[in-house]
């Protein structure tokens, strides 16, 4: 061995280090880290810089799909001197990309529980109209006989207030509200007509790529005033009920399945109990002007409206950055009206809307 | 085999003194690049910028101004979490007036769907967008009783930008505010108020602005209604939009804030003036992630002859990176905050959770 390679590997080996470790101390790799830290931390991902500048290669101990990998780049991309970001292993989406199976918990919670932690281990429903959010639309009504556009207003939001790890999960506890509205916009006032309440306490769960959520709620129904005074009504459905609600998901790729039950356990109206639910979501990240497109069916049935099936169908242009989202939907509804006053009532609407939010 | 001189010893010495002090600095810029993906994730609004410290497990962060003490503390707990970084030494016009020390070029902060507000929720303003829920006594004019107020509300922001050496932010905000008489055999629901906003926010420093556009409405409820017997006549049609401008200071845990407002539309026809004022205090150096906090806020309108809306909440605050859950006390007086009891006059204290800032 000639001397001068010997004098390094000497060097080298007193230093401890690898030679990996020693072409990679840099900002830009510690900048990226950090980013992965505080939002993609369950992954378990490493940043290591490449040439040229500014460009980073973020590993995995297996293949991100392609909405993880769109919302890293993004993330990495978004803020800072980062302007390139690439996979390890890469995972074309020609080729079939199995999620992340064996998450790595952050290191800093895994020993116990997490307050308020910043995501929600189970996605809330995207075609589901009684799922808290904050949104506002515009719907084409056709209810009962009567034809009519309707301002919708939904002010809700789930919130996890603490998680741990269990098995090889992350279970989580919150707490969910929301009011839902819908205002007569052919009316001079825009009448309020129905709002109605929901308060929960949601158990969630999640393992790689499955998921479950058990609920307990409580939801009332009111008239509007406008309505009442305006028409003259005399009487109104006394809806108020608890029920319990358990619903599991499976995540594939770029879909979603899911299904489940709910009981209601207490009900001023004595309405029949059984309710059942599932449906389905699926992903296209960047599908149109840089925009992810989401489509979403919910299928609903309940036994106090005779099991009619309620169906629910969603399409969403979503504009994503920073962990937020904004979507532009369209949805469609057929069955029997949600709103707690009108319940009995079949219901058919068009409708266009913005969410914030997940 | 030859032996190795003494010279050549040496050289591999001093080669692989090089090469750990290469790695030292190496690790401090990794380190200092960590501190700023840190930064840049969770105090955008505040333009820190981080460099190595002599010190290799401490990080140098730079700002242009005098960060509050309580942003210290924040920055500080984020940084040190996960233990890479176990010291924070600080730069900036407090300690060194020398400001040109502060790296000249920034980065673009320009971008879209922001994670972080520029102009902080007013705390004891009961009308201010936010998720919150809590149990009142009410003392009216015509009868005293236990209310619940529910409040379901959020401020989105879209777009942030650069202005004026500061950072402006553009959003949405809108809000739905229940009361529930509880004494009421059904917990009848006596009004309920929407409102949503357009607000414009601007941050330099210490300095915050909003200026926003709303439209707010208010509503009685069916129970009510029929439990109390309202024909048309007896419900206001409170409903009106308005644009109103609050400028705010912080110094250390002292926030001041004041402004004025408009009313260029309603179904009322009220007066137009709105006047608002307030003080905040927010103290997080006695526990790590728990805070207590004292606010006022004072609110007047011609349509009630510039009668004082008088807001106090003590709050205590439990904290969890960006994510607050505040335990609050409150005391109102003055004309009633439930637009369709806007002319009575309430007094009532309340206990009650909010979440968020």
């Amino acid at each position: 061995m000639k001397r001068p390679l010997a004098l390094l590997i000497a060097a080298l080996l007193l230093t401890g280090l690898s030679p990996a470790q020693a072409e990679e101390p840099g900002f830009m790799r510690g900048y990226a880290q950090a980013l992965l830290d505080a939002d993609h931390a369950a992954l378990g991902l490493e940043a290591r810089e490449q040439e040229p500048p500014g460009s980073i290669v973020v590993s995995s101990s297996a293949c991100l799909d392609a909405e993880q990998q769109q919302s890293i780049r993004e993330r990495l991309t978004a803020t800072g001197p980062i302007v390139g970001v690439e996979f390890d292993p890469p995972c074309d989406d020609a080729i079939a990309a199995a999620p992340v199976s064996a998450p790595a918990p952050d290191p800093a919670d895994v020993e116990g529980w997490t307050l308020l932690p910043e995501t929600d281990v189970f996605r809330p429903l995207q075609a589901d109209p009684r799922e808290p959010r904050f949104a506002l639309g515009l719907q084409y009504y056709e209810l009962g006989n009567d034809d009519f556009v309707v301002g919708e207003v939904t002010a809700g939001e789930t919130v996890s207030l603490v998680e741990g790890p269990l098995g090889e999960g992350t279970w989580q506890i919150g707490v969910q509200g929301g009011v839902f509205s819908i205002f007569d916009q052919e009316r001079e006032s825009n009448d309020l007509l129905n709002v109605d309440y929901l308060v929960a306490l949601p158990v969630s769960y999640r393992r790689n790529e499955w998921s479950a959520r058990g609920r307990i709620y409580h939801i009332s129904s009111h008239l509007g005033d406008e309505l009442i005074l305006n028409q003259n009504v005399r009487e109104r459905l006394d809806i108020s009920y608890e029920a319990v609600d358990l619903l599991v998901s499976r995540d594939f790729e770029r879909l979603r399945l899911y299904g489940g039950g709910g009981y209601i356990i207490r009900t001023t109206e004595g309405i029949d109990r059984s309710m059942l639910q599932g449906g389905t979501e699926w992903l296209k990240p960047r599908a149109i002007w840089g925009l992810d497109l989401a489509l979403g069916a919910d299928l609903k049935a309940w036994d106090a409206q005779d099991w009619t099936l309620n169906q629910s169908y969603q399409a969403a242009l979503i504009l994503t950055r920073n962990q937020q989202e904004i979507r532009f939907l369209a949805e469609y509804y057929r069955g029997d009206s949600f709103n707690g006053q009108f319940l009995f009532d079949e219901l058919e609407y068009l409708g266009l809307g913005v969410r914030f939010g997940l | 085999m030859k032996r190795i001189t003494r010279v050549e010893a040496l050289t591999a010495f001093l080669l692989a003194s090089l090469t750990s002090l290469g790695c030292l600095a190496g690790e401090g810029d990794y380190l200092s690049g960590y501190a700023q993906g840190v930064l840049d994730a969770r105090f955008s609004e505040f333009a820190l910028e981080t460099a190595p410290h002599d010190n290799p497990a401490s990080v140098l962060v730079r700002s242009s101004h005098c960060p509050r003490d309580e942003i210290r503390q924040r920055v500080a707990a984020s940084l040190t979490r996960t233990g890479r970084i176990s010291e924070v030494v600080w730069q900036d016009r407090c300690g060194q007036p020398d400001a040109s020390a502060v790296a000249a070029g920034k980065s673009d902060r320009s971008r879209w769907l922001p994670d972080s507000t520029l102009f902080r929720p007013l705390q004891a303003d009961p009308r201010e967008p936010r998720l919150a829920i809590s149990y009142q006594e009410y003392s009216g004019e015509n009868r005293d009783f236990n209310a619940a107020d529910f409040h379901v509300g959020e401020t989105f922001e879209f777009y942030r930008g650069e202005l004026a050496g500061g950072l402006w932010q553009i959003g949405l905000t809108g809000g739905v505010f229940t009361a529930v008489d509880m004494d009421a055999k059904n917990k009848d629901l006596f009004n309920v108020d929407y409102l949503i906003g357009l607000p414009f926010t601007w941050r330099r420093d210490d300095w915050s602005t909003r200026l926003r556009y709303y439209h707010s409405s208010s509503h009685l409820t069916d129970e009510y209604i029929f439990n109390n017997g309202i024909t048309f006549p007896d419900r206001l049609d409170i409903s009106y939009d308005v644009i109103d401008l609050l400028v705010s200071h912080d110094w250390n845990q002292w926030r001041v804030y004041g402004g004025t407002g408009y009313i260029f539309r309603s179904t009322e026809e009220l007066d137009e003036m709105l006047g608002q004022a307030g003080l905040e205090w927010r103290n997080f150096t006695w526990l790590d992630n728990l805070g207590l906090s004292f606010a006022a806020d004072l609110q007047g309108q011609a349509e009630l002859d510039w009668e004082l809306q008088q807001s106090l909440q003590v709050a205590l605050i439990s904290r969890s990176g960006d994510r607050e859950v505040h335990y609050f006390l409150e005391y109102f007086n003055g004309p009633s905050p439930n637009g369709q009891f806007f002319y009575d006059e309430v007094d009532y204290f309340g206990l009650g959770v909010r979440l968020g800032l």
